[in-house]
């Protein structure tokens, strides 16, 4: 497991420039599924054959990062945020631009008892404008380099958010038998800035039932905001977030199915953020919506951490939820 | 034969938070013998359905939701107190030291936790308390509240409806269920005459949430027009002049870009010759209300919005007048009567 998130976390895939990873998800998949195909958008779409209802598990790809807004007159890169970025959790983290190029997220005023986004700035030690705009193009994105390790039962990295989705997607792909529904395995694309590849995924495919791999908060840790959901609770139930209040029937299904199977799962209230679930639920006449979540401590921070039992509830439910 | 009142006041009795509207059996019961068919839908709207006299009548949709502010359980501690968030529409403010309902295996009565002023010190009592420092007591130890509620189980405001001065009345959910109770009594008044339409009646869902029940009926349905019934700010002593409409004035006619031309015309004009009390309501941008999904669905409906000033609004004690309510319902009468209002070559 910790490898094979490691090598997701490792290909970068900033929103709105999800090439990289979609290329490595898609080498990874292939002999599991029918059919796999890149949509307008950039959403990768996996298919796999089967009789009965149609049911798309949607795990979003892009990661919050940098864009490149322009060069000053020393040399140093300027950034917009791509995604919620918080520059408390990620001054003093290096970068890598999509063509390679390396810097450090650094903010400038030392006054201020926060940092703000303003003030921050991207140091490719370049020697002068000339030599900044040689190594970097304006509108490149740059996403957060981090490390991936264990620590006793937990995993560590910088893009669980939603990496670690991704893994229990891809998982569940090679470990399902006999899908008893007609199932689109849709790996997303700009979910950070607006849940906006789902909204164009969904519109395609019409699914009857659409269920968002990602994951949640857990504010477990001292200071957190308490939530419902914790690290090492079992894989995450959604009852509703700030973008959707999930279907009753989706939430009974997946909890009658973990107890008779004996998968762990905990009921997931969150009070802020949404999943792609959000955009699909509105489409057409409508669609039948839950999500399956991963809690994380400290998310969208260098050191996201997730507990790899929850990550094995996530997979062990959505596989017995497409068998069923 | 009901009166208005009695539609409203059976309708404010039922909890029906966003997204929890098929715990509703009331507004089903009330409609069904009023429509030719009657149905839930699979995001819990509740459709009526009355067929044309004509063949080839166009089809028209009348929709109020029917959904409700709402808290929901995140947390039942070891004092058997219940932690809650934010499901749909609730400030912090309104709050402290009302009742609730909690849905949990069965409806259970509770209060939010406060402390009385003794025991505050003078800064607390100047700050109110946020959301998430808040308990519900419903009087059972942890064990027993764990057997009857769960985390994820809806809340709302318990609260019965009375009557004011001056044909008022104060309740609960008379956002929307005052739109719901207009769009049953005008039903009523049409329920021996022929309709020039077929008629979609949606009490649709999920509209305090993100308006889901309105976009997915608008779709399922395709309508050739619609027309939304809502609330809308009442004035009182504290309001904003032009962003609230005196109780008693009659019934507001929204104007608004995202709302069609011809069908708010349509409806101002049917409301002065009919000798119906109005006023007309500006919107700058998008009006807050389902009109804004509607209008967007498939290749776009042409909608109208006829709303009810409201006191209070998202509150135990909101405020209408039924007189409001009664012009509200020959409004839509007069509408479904001509035809609607988009009259195609």
């Amino acid at each position: 497991m910790i490898d094979a998130i490691r090598e997701l976390a490792g290909v970068s895939g900033v929103s709105g420039n999800e090439r990289n990873i979609s290329e490595y998800i898609k080498g990874q998949i292939l002999p599991y599924v029918d059919k796999v195909y890149e949509d307008s958008l950039g959403n990768l779409v996996a298919v796999r054959r089967g009789e009965g209802s149609r049911v798309m598990l949607m795990a979003h790809m892009d990661q919050i990062g940098l864009v490149a807004s322009f060069v000053d007159d020393k040399g140093f890169v300027r950034v917009a945020p791509v995604g919620h970025v918080d520059p408390k959790t990620t001054v003093g983290r290096p970068v890598v631009f999509e063509n390679g190029e390396t810097g450090v997220f650094i903010c400038g005023s030392k006054e201020k008892k926060e940092p703000e986004l303003k003030d921050c700035y991207v140091d490719i030690g370049a020697a002068d404008r000339a030599e900044a705009l040689r190594r970097v193009e304006i509108g490149q994105t740059a996403s957060f380099l981090s490390n991936t390790f264990e620590t006793g039962r937990k995993i560590v990295s910088g893009a669980l958010d939603n990496r670690a989705g991704c893994y229990c997607l891809m998982e569940t792909l090679r470990r399902v038998k006999n899908n008893s529904c007609e199932l689109y395995a849709v790996f997303t694309v700009q979910e950070e800035v607006g849940l906006r590849g789902a909204k164009v995924s969904g519109f395609e495919i019409a699914p009857d039932v659409a269920i968002a791999v990602d994951v949640t908060l857990s504010g477990d840790h001292p200071d957190a905001r308490e939530t419902t959901a914790v690290l090492g609770g079992g894989a995450a139930v959604k009852i509703c977030d700030r973008s959707a209040i999930c279907s009753r029937g989706i939430i009974e299904d997946l909890e009658n199915l973990a107890a008779r199977r004996g998968i762990p799962v905990q009921r997931d209230v969150l009070a802020s953020g949404g999943t792609d679930i959000g955009s699909v639920q509105l489409l057409g006449k409508g669609v039948q919506v839950g999500g399956v979540s991963i809690p994380v401590r400290y998310c969208h921070s260098a050191v996201e951490m997730a507990d790899k039992n929850d990550i094995e509830a996530v997979i062990g439910l959505l596989t017995a939820y497409l068998e069923k | 034969m009901k009166t208005l009142q009695n539609f409203l006041f059976e309708l404010c009795g039922e909890q029906l938070p966003s997204g929890f509207e098929r715990m509703s059996t009331g507004a089903k019961e009330l409609l069904a013998p009023l429509v030719d068919e009657c149905y839930t839908d699979r995001s819990g709207n509740i459709v009526g359905y009355r067929r044309a006299a004509l063949a080839n009548a166009k089809k028209v949709m009348v929709e109020a939701h029917l959904d409700e502010i709402g808290l929901m359980v995140t947390k039942i501690d070891d004092n058997g107190f219940l932690h809650f968030t934010n499901l749909a529409g609730f400030s912090p403010e309104i709050l402290p030291a009302t009742s609730v309902t909690v849905r949990g295996v069965r409806p259970l009565p509770g209060v939010v936790a406060t402390l009385p002023p003794h025991l505050l010190s003078p800064e607390e009592q100047k700050k109110p308390l946020p959301m998430d420092k808040m308990v519900i007591d419903i009087g059972y130890s942890a064990a027993r509240a764990r057997e009857l509620v769960r985390v994820g189980d809806p809340i709302v405001l318990r609260q019965s409806c009375a009557d004011l001065l001056n044909h008022r009345v104060c309740g609960k959910a008379l956002d929307n269920r005052a739109g719901v109770a207009v769009i049953l009594n005008a039903l009523n008044d049409l329920v021996k005459m022929p309709l020039p339409v077929n008629l979609y009646v949606v009490f649709s869902a999920g509209e305090e949430f993100n308006g889901f029940g309105a976009r997915h009926a608008a779709w399922e349905i395709a309508p050739d027009e619609a027309l939304v019934i809502d609330v809308t700010h009442g004035a009182s002593a504290q309001t904003p002049k032009n962003k609230a409409f005196p109780l008693g004035g009659g019934v507001m006619i929204g104007v608004a870009p995202v709302l069609n031309g011809e069908v708010t015309a349509c409806l101002l004009d049917l409301a002065a010759r009919n000798q119906i009390p109005y006023g007309r309501e500006a919107m700058s941008g998008r009006t807050g209300t389902n009109s804004d999904g509607i209008a967007v669905s498939r290749a776009g409906v042409p909608v109208g919005l006829a709303s009810i000033p409201l006191r209070y609004m998202h509150s135990g004690c909101e405020v209408v007048d039924l007189a409001d309510m009664q012009a509200c319902s020959r409004l839509i009468g007069r509408y479904v009567m001509q035809g609607g209002a988009v009259h195609y070559e």
